[in-house]
């Protein structure tokens, strides 16, 4: 445990006399937390597709206390994504058809990854492929330029027909190109997991044996809203992904039944709105937690989650983030 | 673009009709930056997951001046919400008319708020602007009568109980001359552009647009707020809200 010297604070109370607080000495609090060789400063990250390419959010927060940021999926040519509208509010969270329109592989190396790799916190990459050669083809690519830490394979995304959910209820499809992406990459491989699947306990198994270094559980939940003046559903492609804290409970649930089956640090995802949501992952059994389209309302909300999570160790007399981990008391014998 | 989130407390509120309000609010930093055709994006309160995007209608000093219509439960919630607001801006990209020759705003309902921002900077330049405005009756003109550009205004209400009957496509085309080439700069909804769209392409004229679409990060990084191009998609919020007339793609009128 960390112990440092603090100066002393003054502070005028009520009565304008000067009183003394008698916090000479504060605790510092370990949030650091691995994925591999990776060492994030604290748990709290960025959710692909919720914070760009990374710097778009730095006029408004800074970004370097975070634990790490992900980038947008990329592919390996530019996509132009879905025919608006593409999103549709809810009581609790949205639906979002975007169809990972984003910039494309080479562009991202040629005009932001050096930007990104200044904003002094670990990036992750996040990737995803039309067939699962792609998936090997984009990190060689990637590879040789210096300036993020670990890759994020999209297998999950609900939006697209191809390089989407298709790949991640497979645990052979799965299996092939976390190790396809393994044995290629010089940085961890995190799987980003779906958590439309009854039970993702084989997907995730597939995953680490194939060699990931970690899994976040999970992408979001396939939903769909309808007009009922028009008898149309308010997004063009019918379903969607749903986010936000109406799906918590969902991802929550398989992050618990994968914990239970596998050994490697697990990143919890899915309508996390403030530090108690995230605790709950975290006590489920993440190491880590990523944070997605919360932050459209409040991009403030990343570093509150990092502090609140703080608090709360210190209030419960926590020093390191680890002994928080997988702490869930069931009462069931497991 | 450098937006900032600011707690504004409200200045002064108007009520122009049953659910059109004008609010100033306290921004400085948002004041300080803004330009005419960029917005604000405000959190409408707890039960909402997502924030409101509205045009800036003026900035000022400490300033900004915000036209809010209730069209539903977020907006209706706004203005119950307790002071102060919590605003994300300024945000998109300003309208750019050239910099000689004559300029005509167009604005429709609340499409009117950033063109009256748009109005008093060139005014204040010493441009000649003519400026049509377009509502459905006497009793929803978005502009309070007490601010100095009502005068100035050329007003279309659709059932003929302001000014001239019709509407302010109909309104424009009988005042433009068939020489006159003004540039155009307009708002409003999706029909009424689509009008004054044939309007622009048979006359021969240029000018921007600044329309509406969908929105969650209002920043530029959730891809949520597309509109078709040729040849793909531009976001509302970043490349937007003001296009090139003609650079929006027939997907978008139909
Ligand atoms: C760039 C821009 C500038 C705008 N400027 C103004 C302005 O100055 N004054 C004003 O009164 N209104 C303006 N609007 C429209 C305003 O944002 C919507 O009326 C408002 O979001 C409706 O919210 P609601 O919850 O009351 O409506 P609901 O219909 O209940 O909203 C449901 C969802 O649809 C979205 N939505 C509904 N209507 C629109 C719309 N027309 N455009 C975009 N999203 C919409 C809402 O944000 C919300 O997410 C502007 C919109 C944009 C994109
Ligand atoms: C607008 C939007 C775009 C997204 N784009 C991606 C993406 O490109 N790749 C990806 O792996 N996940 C994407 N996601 C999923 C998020 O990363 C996250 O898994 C999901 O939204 C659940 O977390 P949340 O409830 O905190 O938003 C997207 C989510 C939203 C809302
Ligand atoms: S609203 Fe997110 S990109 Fe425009």
């Amino acid at each position: 445990m960390e112990v440092k010297p603090l100066i002393f604070d003054t502070i005028i109370n009520n009565h304008s006399v000067f009183s003394i607080q008698y916090s000479v000495f504060r605790i510092f609090m370990n949030l650091t937390t691995n994925i591999a060789s990776l060492k994030l400063k604290n748990p709290v990250m960025t959710a692909s597709g919720a914070f760009g390419y990374g710097t778009e959010y730095s006029p408004l927060i800074d970004i370097s206390k975070l634990g790490a940021i992900i980038t947008k999926t990329l592919t390996l040519e530019p996509r132009k994504g879905n025919p608006p509208p593409r999103i549709w509010e809810l009581p609790y969270g949205m639906l979002n058809s975007i169809g990972l329109a984003n910039i494309g592989v080479r562009e991202f190396i040629d005009r932001q990854l050096e930007k990104v790799s200044r904003l002094g916190t670990a990036v992750i990459v996040n990737i995803a492929g039309k067939e699962a050669e792609d998936y090997p083809r984009l990190i060689e690519i990637l590879d040789p330029h210096p300036g993020f830490n670990a890759y994020e394979l999209n297998v999950s995304c609900p939006n697209v027909k191809k390089a989407g959910m298709l790949f991640g209820i497979d645990p052979e499809a799965v299996f092939d190109i976390t190790r396809a992406c393994s044995t290629a990459a010089k940085h961890p491989i995190i799987v980003k997991l779906t958590p439309n699947i009854t039970d993702p306990t084989e997907v995730a198994k597939a995953a680490e044996e194939a060699g990931a270094s970690a899994l976040t559980i999970a992408n979001t939940v396939l939903g769909m809203a309808v007009d009922i003046e028009n008898r149309i559903p308010r997004l063009p492609f019918v379903t969607a992904g749903y986010s936000g804290p109406g799906m918590k409970p969902i991802n929550l649930a398989k992050l618990y039944q994968v914990r239970r089956a596998v050994d490697i640090p697990l990143i919890g995802c899915g309508g996390i709105m403030d530090y108690r949501d995230a605790l709950e992952y975290i006590i489920t059994g993440a190491t880590s937690v990523q944070i997605g389209s919360a932050v459209f309302k409040n991009p403030k909300v990343l570093l509150e989650v990092i502090e609140g999570i703080e608090g709360y160790m210190k209030e419960k007399g926590i020093e390191d983030i680890s002994d928080l981990t997988g702490t869930l008391k069931t009462g069931v014998d497991l | 673009m450098n937006p900032v989130i600011e707690e504004a407390e409200i200045t002064a509120k108007t009520v122009l009709t049953q659910d059109l309000f004008v609010f100033k609010l306290s921004a400085p930093r948002i004041s300080a930056s803004a330009k005419p055709g960029q917005f604000v994006q405000i959190d409408p309160g707890e039960k909402f997951f997502l924030r409101r995007p509205f045009s800036i209608q003026d900035a000022y000093g400490d300033e900004i001046e915000i036209l809010i219509k209730v069209v539903g439960e977020g907006t209706a919630s706004l203005l119950r919400r307790e002071q102060p607001w919590n605003i994300l801006g300024p945000l998109g990209c300003a309208f750019s008319p050239p910099y000689d020759g004559e300029i005509c705003l167009v604005g429709g309902g609340v499409g009117a708020a950033p063109l009256k921002f748009l109005w008093r900077y060139l005014n204040d330049i010493g441009r000649s602007v003519e400026f049509f405005i377009g509502a459905r009756s006497a009793s929803e003109i978005p502009v309070d009568k007490t601010d100095p550009v009502f005068s100035h205004l050329k007003i279309a209400a659709d059932d003929g109980s302001f000014g001239f009957k019709g509407t302010v496509v109909e309104y424009l085309k009988s005042e433009l001359p068939p020489e006159a080439r003004p540039y155009i700069c307009a708002c409003g909804p999706r029909p009424m552009l689509s009008a004054l769209r044939n309007l622009m392409l048979e006359r021969d004229l240029i000018g921007e647009f600044s329309l509406e679409s969908r929105m969650a990060c209002g920043m530029g990084v959730c891809q949520g707020c597309a509109v078709p191009v040729d040849g793909g998609y531009k976001l509302v919020c970043k490349d937007g809200p003001v296009f090139p007339f003609d650079e929006i793609d027939g997907r978008y009128w139909k």
